[in-house]
């Protein structure tokens, strides 16, 4: 036996506490088995994750299934942007069917978006990407780049269904919502080195029940009437060459938010052909501050 | 300023000042229900050296809180992490020993620096070096293991990005 075996659990949980929490997960749990039972422990984990609904903690101790741990790493750790890579979203035709790949394409102005693998004109963005929940962690180096007039791209993300993906029940995930807990939008935008460009953000939080209109072609955001809170970037110049970070925290807002609509939006300065305009990469949506 | 004396479990004595010794809120309790003549204060769970090692801490802490009026707070602060970062500088057997005689002692700023040290010990290293660094033996059967794996997988980095570490 050795010493470390001795100590007694309240210590090795104030030991834990010190250690970053993902590696708790990944390495102290394959340690030993004592290590295991403390790393997944309530009382390590507890005091990390804020304002979870009463009903939830009431049954959390009873499932084996869903532990405080993994409600930490599924809220403040894991993207609930679908392709956040953005694959196959060439095709502008895409808005008449559902979006598969997660955005639809709602303008789509001069030569239209076109994702870069790796960007063109700017180094790729080099940071960790959240995963998706129970998808590996990948690092991406796309970009998708605007043309020279203005594009638009979009993605409703149903904050229910994500949270229910996360291993919650509908009725904790709707309380857990009506206590306003705090979202973050993260993107990331560039331009290239050779040609000045703009571009905006906007994140509306609604109730979800509102149809989203087609392809409009008109550069007003017509989704905000339903909104319960909104948040708008305004216009974004990008710095030439460098990549630079939209970020937002909604907090405290009213009850009944459901779905998250993001809109990303850019173009060139110099009406250029091609796609010379601005560059978007590493969109993030997630619970808790943000991380950057 | 009076003196008390700590006895350790093999009979040795040490001389401090109360102000020092209660530091640990244990001893301060114990003083509290022991009679106001009493100046020896038996502890039976810790050893002649690892209290000495206890004690430098508590001495050391309390002289530089005294110092309050000749140096400012900041520079004070510095100091003690300083000071902290050195003293902790030990063997990991020795800082078991710390640990279990912070935690009985109950002395707050030792325990955190203690657990400090033994989770620097386990940061960013894999499964296996913490084993060896601790002197752990696997005991997961391999299924066992894949099972774990396998329930955790919701947060599992993959094994290459570990690797790269």
């Amino acid at each position: 036996m050795s010493e470390i075996d001795c100590l007694p659990n309240a210590i090795l949980v104030a030991i834990f506490d010190l250690v970053p929490p993902l590696e708790v997960i990944n390495t102290c749990c394959l340690v030993s088995k004592r290590f295991l039972d403390v790393s997944l422990s309530p009382d390590l984990w507890r005091n990390k994750v804020n304002d979870l609904p009463q009903v939830l903690t009431d049954r959390l101790e009873a499932r084996s299934q869903l532990s405080y741990a993994k409600i930490w790493y599924g809220l403040y750790n894991t993207n609930m942007l679908s392709n956040a890579n953005w694959g196959n979203i060439t095709d502008h035709r895409n808005w008449l069917m559902p979006p598969a790949n997660g955005w639809r394409v709602t303008l789509h102005g001069g030569h239209g978006w076109q994702p870069e693998y790796p960007p063109a004109g700017l180094d790729p963005l080099n940071v960790d990407m959240l995963p998706r929940m129970g998808a590996p962690r990948t690092r991406f180096t796309g970009a998708l780049a605007s043309s020279y007039q203005w594009c638009e791209v979009m993605q409703p993300v149903n904050i229910l269904l994500e949270l229910r993906r996360r291993g919650m029940e509908t009725e904790e995930a709707e309380q857990y919502l009506d206590s306003g807990p705090e979202i973050t939008f993260a993107v990331w935008y560039g331009g290239r080195f050779d040609c000045p460009s703009m571009a905006e953000v906007v994140v509306v939080l609604d109730d979800g029940t509102d149809v989203l209109p087609p392809y409009t072609g008109r550069r007003e955001f017509p989704w905000a009437r339903s909104a319960i809170t909104h948040w708008k970037s305004g216009s974004l110049t990008t710095q030439p060459g460098n990549w630079k970070l939209s970020c937002h925290t909604f907090k405290g807002y009213s009850a009944g938010v459901r779905r998250a609509i993001l809109v990303l939006r850019g173009k060139d300065d110099r009406f250029w052909a091609g796609h010379y305009g601005s560059k978007f990469s590493a969109p993030e949506l997630y619970f808790g501050k943000c991380r950057w | 300023m009076r003196s008390i004396i700590l006895r350790s479990c093999d009979g040795a004595d040490h001389v401090v000042a109360q102000e020092a010794a209660c530091l640990s809120k244990t001893v301060q309790s114990l003083l509290e229900e022991l009679e106001e003549s009493t100046l020896v204060v038996p502890l039976p769970n810790v050893c002649d050296c690892t209290l000495r090692k206890v004690l430098q801490y508590c001495t050391q802490h309390t002289a530089l809180q005294r110092r309050v009026t000749d140096i400012s707070d900041e520079l004070r602060t510095r100091e003690m992490e300083a000071w902290d970062k050195r003293y902790i500088m030990v063997s990991t057997d020795e800082l078991y020993h710390l640990v279990m005689a912070a935690h009985y002692l109950n002395v707050p700023g030792l325990l955190e620096l203690c657990c400090e040290g033994i989770a620097n010990l386990i940061r960013g290293k894999s499964p296996e070096h913490v084993r060896q660094c601790f002197g752990l033996v696997k005991n997961f059967e391999a299924p066992e293991e894949e099972n774990i794996r396998r329930t955790n997988l919701w947060a599992l980095v993959d094994e290459k990005e570990q690797a790269k570490k």
